[in-house]
């Protein structure tokens, strides 16, 4: 069974077109990547904000997840 | 402003990016994902990462918790309600500490008379330091957290030291922290936020007379980091002293230099005093720090650049540099 864990973010954080959200599994003591370990069921819920983002109401996805360097 | 749900679909390795749309603003509020270790390579920290259109990583935020080999973890980020609270730890604790220097940590601090007269270790190394009656600093607010406030024109050099280190830090270390300098440079005056004692040359962050720094020095060389003019309000700096790959990182810009050979531990520890003559009681210079030292972290060993990215996001957000 899964632990549940939770994480602090930083409060008021915008991310812009083309920011990356990176979903990473490092060793606690070198920071270094962790091989094998599967990402899976992400959901990332915010507000968009200004003009450029989509009218209220609008469906916004989902969008393909692709490893990232060194996968 | 309207709330959006993004689910990117699949499973995918580790680490796994997920790219902003086109004209798209987002303000976060959670993210969720589900972390399967069955065939980790070894115990790991899930960590989520916020890189630029530049390339730039601006924020890292890993778990507190490190997951076994073999076990999964779900995972939910969110905003602080507030700002940090005194008591959430460096993220990531990746590095080996040998000190932490907490002032907005109250069970840390002892204060006598309104003024601070000693300041616990938070490494568990018990390298505690304490301040002499008649040169000890006082408190201050910054970001909303409680700081040191070493006013040492209206308390002659304040400083809280520890001069009997019976394990020194030896290179590589690393060292990160926030502080301000809330006075202008003049001669003779060469302040510092923290540093060795006695000794010109361990490890140490300091002005000089001129209004150039911050400085590394921490051997025979010394590096000066991106200018940052006084008085300044409270900025990070990260120190890596490592020989020739050492450096020093200002607000995130780093420089890198060599402090040659030989290089000097951290055989003891001040804060609010350097760069030299060094003696944090009676100095041949008033080269004490005027301003508020907030934390300071010695890490054993060069970290890693992850590791200096996720001390230098938790200091930043919790300091507001």
């Amino acid at each position: 069974m899964a632990k549940p864990l939770t994480a602090p973010i930083a409060e008021n954080l915008v991310i812009g077109d083309g920011f990356i959200v990176r979903f990473a599994a490092v060793d606690p003591t070198t920071g270094a990547t962790v091989t094998g370990v599967k990402v899976t069921n992400v959901n990332i819920d915010g507000d968009t904000l200004g003009s450029s983002g989509p009218p209220d109401n609008t469906v916004v996805g989902p969008y393909l997840l692709v490893g990232g360097p060194d996968a | 402003m309207a709330d959006s749900q993004f689910n990117p679909l699949g499973s995918v390795t580790a680490p796994a990016d997920w790219t902003l749309p086109a004209s798209l603003n987002l303000l976060l509020k959670n993210v969720y994902a589900s972390f399967d270790g069955t065939g980790a390579g070894g115990s790991f920290v899930p960590c989520l990462q916020i890189v630029s259109d530049s390339g730039h990583t601006v924020g890292t935020y890993p778990c507190a918790t490190t997951v076994a080999a073999g076990a999964s973890a779900d995972v939910t980020w969110f905003p602080r309600v507030k700002q940090p609270c005194p008591d959430v730890p460096p993220a990531p604790p990746l590095g080996q500490l040998w000190a932490w220097y907490d002032f907005s940590d109250s069970s840390t601090v002892t204060i006598s008379g309104g003024r601070i007269s000693a300041l616990a270790d938070k490494s568990g190394l018990g390298h505690n330091l304490s301040g002499a009656a008649g040169h000890r600093p006082t408190t201050a607010t910054v970001n909303g957290l409680t700081a040191g406030y070493f006013d040492s024109f209206a308390v002659a050099n304040a400083a809280l030291v520890n001069l009997s280190i019976s394990d020194p830090l030896a290179q590589p270390f690393t060292i990160a922290g926030v502080f301000t300098q809330d006075h202008a440079n003049f001669a003779n005056w060469w302040p510092g936020a923290w540093g060795g004692s006695l000794n010109d040359g361990t490890a140490n962050c300091f002005w000089n007379d001129s209004g150039a720094g911050p400085w590394l020095n921490s051997g025979v060389g010394s590096i000066q980091g991106t200018q940052v003019n006084l008085p300044c309000t409270q900025i990070q700096v990260t120190e890596i002293a490592d020989g020739a790959s050492s450096s020093i990182r200002v607000n995130g810009t780093a420089t890198a230099g060599n402090l040659g050979s030989p290089s000097y531990p951290v055989a003891s520890v001040s804060l609010g005093a350097q760069h030299y003559p060094n003696n944090p009681v009676t100095p041949a210079q008033n080269n004490y720090l005027d301003g508020k030292v907030c934390e300071v972290l010695y890490y054993f060993g060069h970290l890693t650049s992850a590791q200096i990215a996720g001390v230098e996001s938790y200091l930043k957000t919790k300091w507001g540099t």
